[in-house]
């Protein structure tokens, strides 16, 4: 196993995401729960990195602080140089609308909606107008490959439709960020398949930046970098290409049990 | 490890695109069209909510327009019994001031020179003379009125024993020491102030004079009509005489008397002789029946009933057997005084029942404070349902919140379209509240009233009902939902997305 060089792989990359020393503290009642405790990472522009971890070891509470959902204790957030703590509630809702495009585990689409109106809704919030955004909202549909659901509405589609048109959602204002946390949690195996081979193209095709929390394995064949985080610490970082051999291992044991 | 970037770019982080009221409302009008009916808890409890004040506020318009009609709908019946008595029977003074001040009352309320015509005619007074002197009446009323309402102490003091216009002379004859035991007084108002006593005492004398002119000419006029009316009428009573008389004597009878000034027009003719043919019909029979040969065969005939006044017998005329007993009166005389009866009674069975509605004191709109206080009662009844209702709507929608607040919802977009939202189940709720109740409100209402109801009917009132009850609804709807709205659009996002 090769240690993780951060000065020659930052080589010849941007910064996007700079986290650095961040605690994020809950109290379940007298008793402090560090659910992030310190975690210093530079996520580089046109990067596909998987934050992996067992449950409960801090993923999402990462993910939300990268997100600006969720203010942390101590630490700072950088998003594309901007300090997301100095933000006020009307410049965040404009950060999350344009830069972060957010993927969740449970999809979170609105079951009132088709699949189209879900993929305009952020276009809606942009101050998008209604020919623009829905034939932006049918190409992005059509990128996700569901171009002919578009007037189905999330009880007609399957868990893997319904990811994707959360992508497509995600997409919608070209966000440099993709925050995926656990996307294929809730999916069957092929249907998680076909997400991250969906995501990777997305991040090599468009060149979004993608931060993909997830404790599925499968997930390692198309992602650059890992980190792996356990009890709210980074445990490990490594490029992929240099376990290869440790995730097929992993893999198998994966699928053993 | 690295370290925070050192230079803080400013990139484009602009404040958030403010929704417009089109866009707010088409998003939240898509929701609605699918959560209308799964949000019926809310709903129900708006409807509940807004019936019950329908209800309420149209019940008691219901009963104030009834009361209102039934009080005035025997007036025209009376009018002819009050015309004639005015017409022929000679007045006093204190007849005229209360003539005089029930004319002020109304030339105050609807024109002034038609409500003088009356009396002009008779006494050749002129219309403004008449309506002078009609103030000066009203007058003499509010402070003969205020003696009366005086501690008996104080009314010593100030007037002796004295009642009347003896008390005025008194008080003008000892206007400084009045004025120095008013003084004194300091709890006791005088109407118009000391001044306005002062203005009244002051031109009493003249008015006392004027007074009994206007009564005197009053008299000479009903001395004449009383001679045309021997001539017409001859022996007969005059009320037996006018629905009886030929067409042309009554007529002329008429003209004779509207040559003496009497507003008495062939319309009120024809009306006075209906009115005293069904006055004399009744007191004919009632006369009949309190006979007491008869009442004694009555009470065998009509074994199975315990009637024993003449009016308890009336609905009995309905009766065949009825027929035999009275073979005087023609056959289908009796029914038809019997269903007269009925409706009478009926009628001042409301009236008694209703006069209280009429004389309560209203605080507001016609209403009652007991009533004001139920209906704040049933506001906050309301307000607690509806607020209640739309927290757990709005919790059960924490991660659809937290979503839109992700894809870039701004607090001011989540609170105001949740409070349009609300609005709109309040209008709907409203609406259907407002019709549940009307419906209720008339059920009750015209068991109790039967066609009183529909002859009264307020329907200005009622559509006014209707608007205020609507707009409680969406008022209460919105405000109830404002707390709950607002704090789920202040939650982070990450907060409103834990909720499972
Ligand atoms: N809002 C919260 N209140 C209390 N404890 C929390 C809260 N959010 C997360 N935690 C705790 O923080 C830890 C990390 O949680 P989380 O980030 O959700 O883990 P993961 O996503 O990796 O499964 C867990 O122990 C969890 O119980
Ligand atoms: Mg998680």
């Amino acid at each position: 196993m090769t240690e993780f060089n951060e000065a020659k792989y930052a080589e010849g990359r941007e910064v996007l995401v700079s986290v650095h020393d961040v605690r994020r503290t809950f109290w379940r009642g007298e008793e402090p729960v560090h659910a992030l405790d310190g975690v210093t990472l530079n996520i580089y522009r046109g990067e596909y990195i998987c934050v992996m971890g067992p449950s409960g070891s801090g993923k999402s509470t990462f993910f939300n602080a990268v997100g600006g959902l969720d203010t942390p204790t101590s630490g700072r957030v950088f998003i594309d140089g901007v300090d997301m703590a100095q933000l006020n509630a009307d410049e965040l809702a404009f950060l999350r609308c344009r830069k972060i495009g957010y993927v969740f585990q449970q999809f979170n689409l609105n079951t009132t909606m088709t699949a189209l109106d879900n993929v305009t809704l952020p276009m809606v919030f942009a101050g998008v107008s209604a020919d623009e955004s829905r034939a932006r909202g049918m190409a992005l549909l059509e990128r996700v490959g569901l171009g002919d659901r578009w007037n189905h509405r999330p009880k007609e589609m399957s868990g893997g439709q319904m990811q994707r048109v959360a992508i497509a959602r995600a997409l919608a204002n070209n966000p440099s960020i993709l925050l995926c946390d656990e996307p294929t949690g809730n999916l069957d195996l092929k249907s998680g398949k076909d997400i991250h081979l969906l995501l990777h193209d997305l991040n090599k095709k468009s060149g979004v930046t993608v931060i993909c929390a997830t404790h599925d394995p499968n997930m390692l064949s198309v992602s650059d970098r890992m980190v792996w985080i356990t009890d709210g610490r980074i445990a490990r970082i490594a490029e992929s290409k240099d376990v290869e051999i440790a995730q097929n291992s992993l893999g198998a044991g994966e699928e053993e049990d | 490890m690295s370290s925070p970037p050192k230079t803080i770019r400013n990139i484009d982080v602009r404040k958030q695109h403010v929704m417009s009221f089109r866009e707010t409302w088409h998003l939240c009008i898509q929701g609605v069209k699918h959560r209308l009916f799964r949000s019926a808890l809310t709903l129900a409890v708006v409807v509940l909510a807004v019936a019950f004040f329908m209800f309420l506020l149209s019940e008691s318009m219901f009963e104030r327009a009834v009361a209102r009609g039934v009080t005035g709908e025997d007036a025209a019946a009376r009018a002819s019994q009050v015309l004639l008595t005015k017409m022929l029977s000679p007045a006093s003074d204190a007849i005229s001031v209360e003539r005089l001040a029930a004319l002020h009352a109304r030339a105050a309320a609807d024109g002034a020179e038609d409500a003088a015509a009356e009396f002009t005619g008779a006494t050749g007074f002129a219309g403004e003379r008449v309506l002078a002197l009609a103030a000066r009446a009203a007058q003499e009323r509010v402070y003969a009125e205020w003696l009366d309402a005086l501690p008996v102490g104080k009314r010593l003091i100030l007037v002796g024993k004295r009642t009347g216009r003896a008390a005025f002379r008194h008080m003008i004859e000892n206007r400084e020491e009045l004025h120095r035991q008013l003084g004194i007084m300091v709890d006791v108002r005088v109407p118009g102030r000391l001044e306005g006593l002062d203005a009244f005492l002051d031109a009493f004398p003249a008015y006392e004079k004027e007074m009994a002119a206007f009564t005197a000419a009053w008299n000479a006029a009903v001395a004449k009509a009383d001679e045309a009316t021997a001539a017409a009428a001859g022996a007969k009573e005059v009320d037996r005489w006018v629905p009886d008389a030929p067409p042309d004597a009554a007529e002329a009878w008429r003209a004779s008397l509207a040559a003496l000034g009497f507003r008495f027009g062939p319309d009120d003719l024809a009306l006075m002789r209906t009115q005293l043919r069904e006055a004399n019909e009744y007191s004919d029979v009632l006369d009949a029946l309190n006979r007491p040969a008869l009442r004694k065969e009555w009470s065998t005939k009509f074994r199975e009933t315990k009637a024993t006044s003449a009016e308890e017998k009336m609905p009995q005329l309905a009766d065949p057997r009825a027929a035999q007993l009275l073979p005087q009166f023609p056959a289908e005389l009796l029914p038809r005084i019997a269903a007269r009866h009925a409706v009478a009674a009926r009628l001042a069975l409301l009236q008694d029942r209703l006069a209280p509605v009429l004389r309560a004191k209203t605080a507001a709109f016609g209403l009652t404070g007991r009533q004001i206080f139920l209906l704040c009662i049933s506001f906050l009844v309301c307000m607690v349902g509806i607020a209640n209702a739309m927290l757990m709507a709005i919790t059960e929608r924490f991660r659809e919140i937290a979503t839109m607040k992700c894809l870039g919802a701004t607090d001011g977009y989540i609170l105001s379209q949740f409070m349009l939202e609300a609005a709109l189940q309040g209008f709907f709720g409203g609406l259907l509240g407002a019709v549940v109740g009307f419906v209720i409100a008339v059920a009750r209402s015209g068991l109790a009233y039967g066609a009183h109801l529909w002859r009264y009917f307020p329907a200005g009132e009622v559509a006014l009902c209707f608007v205020f009850s609507l707009a409680a609804g969406v008022l209460l709807s919105a405000l109830a939902s404002m707390q709950p709205s607002w704090s789920a659009s202040r939650m982070a996002p990450m907060e409103a997305m834990r909720v499972e």
